[in-house]
């Protein structure tokens, strides 16, 4: 093998084994000077850029909210036949960012998917993130949200219990515990690199605040064995998760008798939609954050188009499921069911069914290209295509279902109002803002997981002949 | 720490009053006279705490802070006999709603009028209400009602008014009334018609001059051509076949409530086979009377006399000889018009003598209404199907134009004005402003100070309200009923008996001026009797006499032939708006926000044309979106003066015909400034009804209209999109016809979709099985859509208003919403009608998704709904597949001029007080978040159940629980109780085949089932063109059958009418 | 370099959770019972502005419940009786007495003496009366041994729980019809033995509901 460093791991197939995952000649020092160089050096003006705009979106979200709790949800565009707008349509599309995160950390994880480790950290952080701003919603959206206690079972004067028949009580807990689960599972994975950072802090401050979250690491024998013990047992947990998450948030509408909700198919299709919207929003932000810092070589080519497999699969499987419905609509024989897919295609909401497949079946096909699935341009325009045909998915489920239902005499048109369209937004404020903070505080790259994978870290690499 | 109380529901006035201080008029309030029935004034004030009254700020109690602030309480100081505080009172009273007298009862909560019932003892009500009726008892506690006498817009005192009329008193006794005009409305009161008869004789000279638009001048006119002085009185319960030439008879014109149920006596099928009467509707407009036809024509205004001339020559073929001079009606013709039909009409009535019935549409002239005379005679109707009763004591009157010319001539320099708008409603040829310019005293007595009338006059006298003062009404029938309040006057007002007497010279109460007309013949008990029964004198009226067509054919002969209507010769239709017919509810928050029968509109009128005409005048079919619905706005010119509105596409109408609604464009207050467009600017003396020669263009420029329905159809619209065209209609509104119902009882059923068998996704929460279990039907055929529920709903169960911007949104709050769908071609249609209200699923969809069970079920199989309990999630209106619920998006009780301090405090504390007291103490006032819908009236179901148990064996007597919609119900069509008692009323009607269930393939399981509407169409015309009535037989089994092939094997297969207890 | 963190701070991650767990379950026993009306509401007694004795009258005196309450049997409200009711009496009793001063004067000015309500129900929660005595529950029950309040204190906490106790199983708390107004009657031995379903007087059982409607609407 040559001493020269890969540069192209994407089109790079060694005789022996398989091309490395990380590339430009990286040793475990380079390594961590690498990751930790964004914690450590001066905020750049792209960063203080983007993270201004996230706050101006973070005060629109705030000011917003207070408005509705002040004037009532009639602020939102919401009516009778549809009584749950976009409020619920963010709530769901965030939940569903949220799902890459626990997949790469725990389902590869356990499949021994080494390359998951170079975007693990900032993917479990948007999953974080991102179930911040889902759980937002449906804690606004309720009419009175002093009295959205209820919702929670606890001892009270009345004798009253929460009904636990209701499918949102049983969001209540499903986003709840992910939320936790998927933190705890970043901030374990965290704690060594807490801890280099710690020990390479230069001023009081920072060894105090990163001590205090490195809970004393020291990376002894005994350390490292509990935290590979913690660590398998929280991806253990996380993994149904994965997919009872997104299953619950589906009943929401799957136990309703709404046509276009009543279906069977709704929690394996939400659960595939919302893996393949996740890994749009992290390719979307990977390109980003491996321009912006320089990591080229540590999120390298071949993780993009290991991602962009996996949404071109997931893409496909989504397509599948629109055309199952529509195949059950009509061979369901109900004339209700038949109407209401009939009327997503051609009804006065067509143009948003239209854009949803175009986003979403059509716009990932390209990845059966090589080309295509190693070009940063594509793959970002791409991504961010199926970020928004899978919010229009959770767009035309809602409104298009609500608006035309059982007696034409109810039927009515949703039109959102300025206050939909700007908590839609400050959301993405919100995520932004705690996104940028994570980015600029905390290692983006999981460096000590990718020590593991580097060459070096084979016992044998010596005799393999490197330095 | 607490400011104020901070529970977010309210039960009563008392409860949530401030500082229980009410302002001194709103406390004066007692019935003057009749000390019996009335509270005391100070104890009026007393009361007002038994309930607990006064939320004073409460701190410094032991834990503070925690605890509730005080509640005062405040007892009578002498609690009148038979007062029970928390008890309603019912009242008898009587006034012309609309124009028509009659009979009705009011609940009193404490003092103060809530609701208004029909009074079952009175033959012009029959227990049943009008929407209007139902409306007017809102007007009392309109904040904008004038509460003092103004001169030239500056407050008086009723001191100074009392000197000013006592002056004209004077001077008129002096110069024999010379110079003295009085305008008056409508009134057939015999102390009213007394007092102007003292008038008369005392002021010799002073002129008197009527002007109503609810008056039935035509119809009289005539009868004076007959030689008869007095009106047409409809038997619609002895005629079996009715031909209505343009009137809405069942539906908002004349006597409505009793002809709507009579009509529907006619129609009460029990078993397949019963017999149904028969009725045939020749319209330019689309009434609901028109809807419940089983025959419908479409024919312009200006061609009825044209039908009226080939319905006699087609009667004279069938040996009914019609003394008229057809030869002078034939030279009208009727536009393409199916000359067959005519034939097999006049057969049908010719077959059906003296129990057959013509009706005419106010709006014809007296030439048509003295010929439809002649026509029933020739029919044999007379005495038995309609019958002429003599009018007695309608004083002599001008007319308007009368008025207006003598004010021009300046022959009048005090004019009153004893109600009516003049200035409003005076057609477009008459300037009455100007005219009363020239007068240098006019006085206006009316509700509001903003009146277009009272805004131009010198003096304007606020009027008392019909619950706050004394008077007496002869129903058209003859019955007199006494009129008496409930409450004193809250304001400084003064009722109109008691300014004729001031004009006499005398100050007498309305209370005196009523028993001096009666004391001869009512007094002391029979005097109470009459106040309690609220009927006086029993219907006594002299036939009018005998008819005479000599003068008729007179006026024939000088009949001038129209030019006939086409598409060059647009024809403008004034009709009086069915909820504020000319204006005089323009104020009512309740009326202008009830969906119009037909049109659906709420909050305005429009130019009403069909798809035809609309498309020859390029006006697109669809609205645009932008948010809101907004309309094409069109130009409608008649004889040079011309109005701009939006234009409103509503099927069934004929052809170049445009239809515009009076009563809007007004501004005496805040709900009805902004309301839609005044025409009475296009109409004319000579063309008051309708006008040919319009001319009609589309100009620039867009308009929201808010319409609560804009679906027609009952299904998905097949023009929208092609894959819509292979869905049919859906079975909601099942319909057959009598014969084929006869054939096979069964059809109803065989109309649902078969669906194979359901299981519950949760168990049972209660044993439907056992004890009173609560059930309700409403019977389609009888049902005319006349909207009287959804009022009577309104004011039972305090359902806000939320302005038309919420409308248009579609965020009404109605509990009952009156679906209508028209079926067959757009421009032909037949309509029904389905009163959609929470069905009370025993399986219901809401429940099992409400977080917090804020919406559950009781024992008794009713559907609750627990507003304190509800955060708002909304999930409940999403899984309700009739979505019935409707959600406070806003606080709808707070009053709009006020802002909360603090968006947690109950915002109904912003309601100002005299809208306070109109609430329901028995029902909850909904805040902000929270859902709502029907509860079968809950608290009269509570009520009746605990006066069961405290009574008896706890078991309630089938009758004894009458929810709101079912009291008022002209038709009869609502019946509710115990289905699981054999012998209820409603258990029997739900045995019948045609009783079905809406989307009872879904399993809901609901409460509230539908009896199919049944059709009875003339064999004759049925076999040339069957499909002269729209969904029918054909249609059900090919549904039926559609079910069937979309589903495996019939052994799995259920019937959605499966009944399940 | 000296350490930063000294040795303790190794068990403060321990300490928080605990800690956190414990505040908690404080927070929830704060509103089951600090928040309650259990505590809020039972005890209180206001100032009235007559210092009218119910001990007085309706214990020393015995006077019935119904001479002064005479609605409690017809209607939702057992309505406090008119001024005009203790005039009737005290026309000619203690004429001279301040406190009867007041009630005089407000009866001649027709003026409502402002009594400060005790039992306060949450206003969509709708009570009846007379189908509670008509069911045979006791005055004392609910508002306990009035008899001997010089001033009206609030007994039963009036919470939604304490209504569904005796809505779920009401047998303890019925009397004899005839005893309804008895304040003693717990005290008396009649009270243990008595079985309301052997009532002979009873023409029904009593079922109250259990069910949201019965009270809110």
């Amino acid at each position: 093998m040559s001493d020269k460093p890969i540069t192209d791991n994407a089109n790079y197939d060694p005789l022996d084994g398989r091309a490395p995952l990380i590339i430009g000649g990286h040793d475990f020092h380079s390594l961590t000077e690498a990751t930790s160089k964004p914690l450590e050096s001066k905020a750049t003006t792209a960063w203080k850029i983007i993270f201004s705009i996230s706050l101006c979106g973070l005060a629109l979200y705030l000011g917003l909210i207070g408005w509705l709790v002040w004037k009532g949800t009639g602020v939102w565009g919401l009516n009778n036949p549809v009584a749950w707008g976009w409020a619920i349509i963010n709530f769901v599309f965030w939940v569903g960012i949220g799902h890459a995160g626990t997949l790469i950390s725990a389902v590869l994880y356990l499949f021994r998917q080494k390359w998951r480790t170079s975007i693990n950290r900032s993917a479990e952080a948007m999953t974080v993130f991102a179930v911040v701003c889902a759980l937002s919603f449906p804690g606004i959206h309720v009419g009175r949200l002093w009295n959205a206690y209820f919702l929670f079972p606890f001892p009270n004067q009345m004798d009253l219990w929460p009904n636990f028949r209701s499918p949102l009580l049983w969001d209540v807990f499903a986003v709840g515990i992910y939320g936790l689960t998927s933190l705890l599972f970043w901030y374990v994975g965290l704690i060594p690199d807490l801890a280099t950072i710690r020990d390479r802090a230069t001023t009081r401050g920072r060894q105090i605040a990163y001590g205090i979250f490195s809970l004393g690491w020291r990376g002894s024998f005994r350390h490292w064995w509990n935290y590979e013990k913690a660590y398998m047992c929280l991806a253990g947990l996380a993994t149904p998760l994965v997919l009872s998450v997104h299953s619950i948030v589906s009943f929401d509408f799957a136990v309703s008798n709404l046509p276009g909700w009543h279906t069977t198919i709704f929690p394996p299709y939400f659960v595939a939609g919302a893996v393949f919207s996740g890994f749009a929003m992290v390719i979307t932000l990977m390109v980003i954050v491996h321009k912006a810092f320089g990591m080229e070589n540590i999120i390298t080519m071949r993780h993009f188009e290991n991602m962009s497999k996996i949404i071109l699969l997931t893409g496909t499987i989504v397509g599948y499921a629109y055309g199952m419905e529509f195949f059950i609509a009509w061979y369901s024989g109900s004339e209700y069911e038949a109407f209401a897919f009939y009327n997503r295609a051609s009804g006065p909401y067509a143009w948003g069914y239209w854009i949803m497949i175009s986003c979403n079946v059509l716009s990932p096909q390209i990845f059966w290209f090589k080309k295509c699935r190693t070009n940063l341009v594509v793959l970002f325009i791409v991504s961010i295509f199926v970020n928004i045909g899978m919010w229009f998915e959770r767009f035309v489920i809602v409104i298009t279902s609500l608006h035309r239902d059982f007696l034409p005499s109810s039927w009515d048109y949703f039109s959102p109002t300025w206050v939909d369209i700007g908590m839609l937004i400050g959301s993405f404020g919100l995520f932004m803002t705690l996104f940028c903070l994570f980015c600029r505080y905390l290692p983006v790259v999981a460096t000590s997981e990718v020590k593991a994978v580097l060459p070096q870290a084979d016992p044998h690499y010596d005799e393999k002949g490197g330095h | 720490m607490i400011e104020k109380n901070k529970m977010t529901e309210w039960r009563s006035l008392e409860t949530r009053d401030p500082d229980a201080e009410l302002s001194a008029e709103l406390l004066n309030e007692f019935p003057e006279g009749a000390a019996e029935e009335s509270l005391t004034t100070t104890s009026r004030r007393e009361f007002m705490g038994v309930m607990g009254a006064g939320m004073a700020v409460g701190a410094g109690m032991m834990s503070g802070c925690v605890r509730k602030p005080v509640e005062h309480i405040y007892p009578y100081s002498n609690r009148p006999e038979h007062t029970i505080p928390g008890r309603p009172k019912y009242f008898a009273t009587s006034i012309p709603v609309g124009g028509v007298v009659s009979g009705f009862l009011i609940e009193s909560h404490d003092g103060r009028p809530t609701k208004l019932e029909g009074n079952p003892d009175h033959p012009t009500s029959l227990g049943a209400a009008s929407a209007q009726a139902q409306a007017s008892v809102l007007d009392l506690y309109d904040p904008e009602r004038a509460t003092t006498p103004s001169t030239s817009g500056v407050e008086s005192t009723l001191a100074d008014v009392d000197t000013l009329l006592a002056g004209i008193a004077a001077k008129a006794v002096g110069n024999k009334g010379e110079g003295l005009a009085l305008l008056v409305e409508s009134r057939p009161s015999p102390t009213y018609e007394r007092l102007l008869g003292v008038v008369k004789s005392t002021y010799p000279m002073a002129a008197i001059y009527r002007d109503d638009a609810t008056e039935r001048v035509n119809a009289r006119a005539g009868m004076a051509l007959m030689g008869l002085t007095g009106l047409p009185f409809l038997h619609v319960d002895q005629a079996t076949t009715i031909l209505a030439i343009d009137s809405d008879f069942i539906g908002y014109e004349g006597e409505a409530v009793v002809n709507a149920r009579h009509f529907a006596d006619g129609r009460r099928v029990v078993k397949p086979g019963d017999s149904m009467n028969r009725l045939y509707v020749i319209e330019p407009t689309f009434s609901i009377t028109g809807a419940m036809a089983d025959h419908r024509q479409r024919c312009a205004s200006s061609d009825v006399g044209g039908f009226v001339s080939s319905l006699v020559a087609a009667l004279a073929k069938h040996g009914v000889t019609v003394d008229l001079d057809v030869a002078a009606l034939a030279t009208q013709k009727v536009r393409d018009f199916d000359e067959k039909w005519i034939a097999d009409l006049a057969g049908d009535l010719a077959g059906a003598t003296g129990q057959s019935l013509v009706v005419i549409g106010e709006r014809h002239p007296a030439v048509l209404h003295a010929a439809v005379a002649v026509i029933n005679d020739a029919l044999g109707g007379t005495g038995k199907t309609v019958s002429y009763l003599a009018e007695s004591g309608v004083t002599e009157a001008g007319t308007l134009s009368d008025l207006v010319s003598g004010m021009n001539a300046s022959k009048v320099d005090t004019l009153v004005v004893l109600g009516g708008n003049p200035v409003y409603t005076a057609t477009g040829d008459l300037d009455v402003k100007t005219a009363m310019a020239k007068v240098a005293t006019t006085i206006v007595v009316s509700s509001y100070a903003k009146d277009e009338t009272a805004a131009v006059a010198t003096w304007h006298v606020a009027a008392s309200h019909y619950l706050e003062s004394w008077g007496d009404w002869t129903a058209s029938d003859g019955t007199v009923s006494v009129q008496q309040p409930l409450i004193a006057p809250i304001f400084k007002t003064r009722s109109e008996l008691e300014i004729l007497s001031a004009l006499l010279g005398k100050s007498a109460t309305s209370h005196e001026l009523v028993v001096e007309t009666w004391e001869d013949r009512l007094s002391g008990k029979t005097w109470r009797k009459a106040l309690h029964d609220g009927v006086a004198v029993a219907a006594k009226r002299a036939p009018a006499g005998t008819l005479a067509s000599a003068g008729l054919n007179k006026a024939l002969a000088g009949l001038k032939t129209p030019t006939a209507v086409s598409a060059t010769n647009l024809e403008v239709n004034f009709v009086l708006d069915t909820k504020l017919v000319d204006g005089r509810n323009a104020n009512n928050g309740w009326l202008q926000e009830l969906p119009d029968s037909m049109t659906k509109l709420t909050w305005d009128n429009a130019a009403l044309m069909n798809v035809k005409t609309a498309g020859r005048l390029g006006i697109n079919k669809t609205p645009k979106r932008s948010g809101v619905k907004t309309y094409d706005m069109v130009e409608v010119s008649v004889a040079g003066r011309s109005v701009k509105l939006a234009a409103f596409i509503s099927p069934g109408l004929a052809d170049d015909t445009i239809f515009l609604n009076l009563g809007y464009g007004r501004t005496n207050g805040d709900i009805a400034t902004g309301a839609g467009v005044a025409v009475n600017v296009l109409r004319t003396q000579a063309a008051s009804a309708f006008a040919g020669g319009a001319t009609v263009k589309t100009v620039s420029g867009r308009y929201p209209l808010a319409s609560t329905q804009d679906h027609w159809f009952m299904g998905p619209d097949p023009d929208e999109s092609p894959l819509f065209a292979e869905l049919g209609e859906r079975p909601l509104v099942r319909e057959i016809t009598q014969d084929d119902y006869e054939k096979h009882p069964d059809a109803i059923d065989h109309m649902g979709v078969h669906t194979p068998h359901q299981e519950n996704l949760w168990p049972d929460v209660q044993d439907y099985s056992k004890g009173q279990q609560w059930g309700m039907t409403i019977d389609l055929n009888s049902c005319t859509g006349c909207n009287a529920c959804a009022i009577a709903c309104q004011s039972e169960n305090n359902i806000s208003i939320v302005r038309k911007e919420r409308v248009l949104k579609g965020r009404e709050m109605h509990w009952i919403r009156m679906d209508r769908y028209y079926r067959g071609e757009p421009d032909n249609p037949t309509a029904v009608f389905q009163p959609m209200a929470c069905v009370h699923c025993e399986n219901a969809p809401c429940e099992a998704v409400c977080p917090v069970g804020a919406t559950a079920h009781s024992p008794d199989g009713m559907n609750d709904m627990v507003y304190n309990r509800c955060v708002g999630t909304r999930y409940c209106s999403n899984n309700c597949p009739y979505k019935v619920r409707r959600f406070n998006y806003f606080a709808y009780n707070r009053d709009e001029t006020v802002t909360s301090v603090n968006p947690f405090l109950a915002d109904d504390e912003k309601l100002s007080e005299i809208q306070k007291m109109q609430k329901n103490p028995d029902v909850t006032i909904r805040f902000r978040g929270v859902m709502e819908k029907c509860t079968y009236c809950v608290q009269r179901v509570n009520q009746a159940k605990i006066e069961a148990k405290v009574t008896g064996d706890g078991v309630v007597k089938d009758g004894d629980i009458v929810p709101a919609c079912q009291q008022t119900c002209p038709a009869g069509a609502i019946v509710f109780g115990d289905q699981n008692d054999p012998t209820s009323r409603v258990s029997i009607l739900k045995k019948q085949a045609r009783d079905y269930e809406v989307l009872g393939e879904l399993n809901n399981r609901a409460r509230t089932t539908y009896l199919a509407r049944l059709r009875n169409p003339n064999p004759a015309i049925e076999k040339r063109s069957p499909s002269s009535h729209g969904g029918d037989h054909g249609e059900a089994v090919a549904a039926a059958h559609v079910g069937d092939a979309g589903h495996g094997t019939h052994a799995v297969d259920q019937h959605t009418e499966e009944k399940h207890d | 370099m000296a350490q930063i963190f000294p040795k303790w701070s190794n068990y403060t991650v321990l300490a928080i959770t605990v800690k956190l767990t414990g505040v908690l379950f404080s927070l929830i026993f704060i509103f089951s019972w600090w928040f309650s009306p259990k505590y809020t509401d039972v005890g209180f007694s206001p100032e009235q502005p007559v210092a009218f004795s119910h001990k007085l009258h309706a214990g020393e005196m015995g006077m019935d419940c119904r001479y002064c309450h005479n609605t409690v049997e017809q209607a939702a409200h057992a309505a406090i009786p008119p001024t005009a009711t203790c005039m009737n009496c005290h026309k000619v009793v203690k004429t001279e007495s301040p406190e009867i001063l007041k009630v005089r004067t407000a009866h001649e000015a027709g003026k409502p003496i402002e009594w400060v309500r005790v039992h306060i129900l949450p206003d969509y929660a709708f009570f009846d009366h007379s189908v509670h005595v008509a069911a045979g529950v006791g005055c004392a029950t609910c508002h306990g041994r009035v008899d001997q309040m010089k001033r009206v204190t609030q007994h039963a906490p009036l919470s939604m729980s304490w209504c569904l106790d005796c809505h779920r199983d009401p047998s303890p708390n019925l009397r004899p019809k005839t005893e309804v107004t008895n304040m003693g009657w717990g005290t008396e031995p009649a009270f243990a033995g008595y079985n309301p379903t052997a009532d002979p007087h009873r023409t029904r059982d009593v079922q109250p509901p259990k069910h949201c409607s019965g009270c809110h609407r």
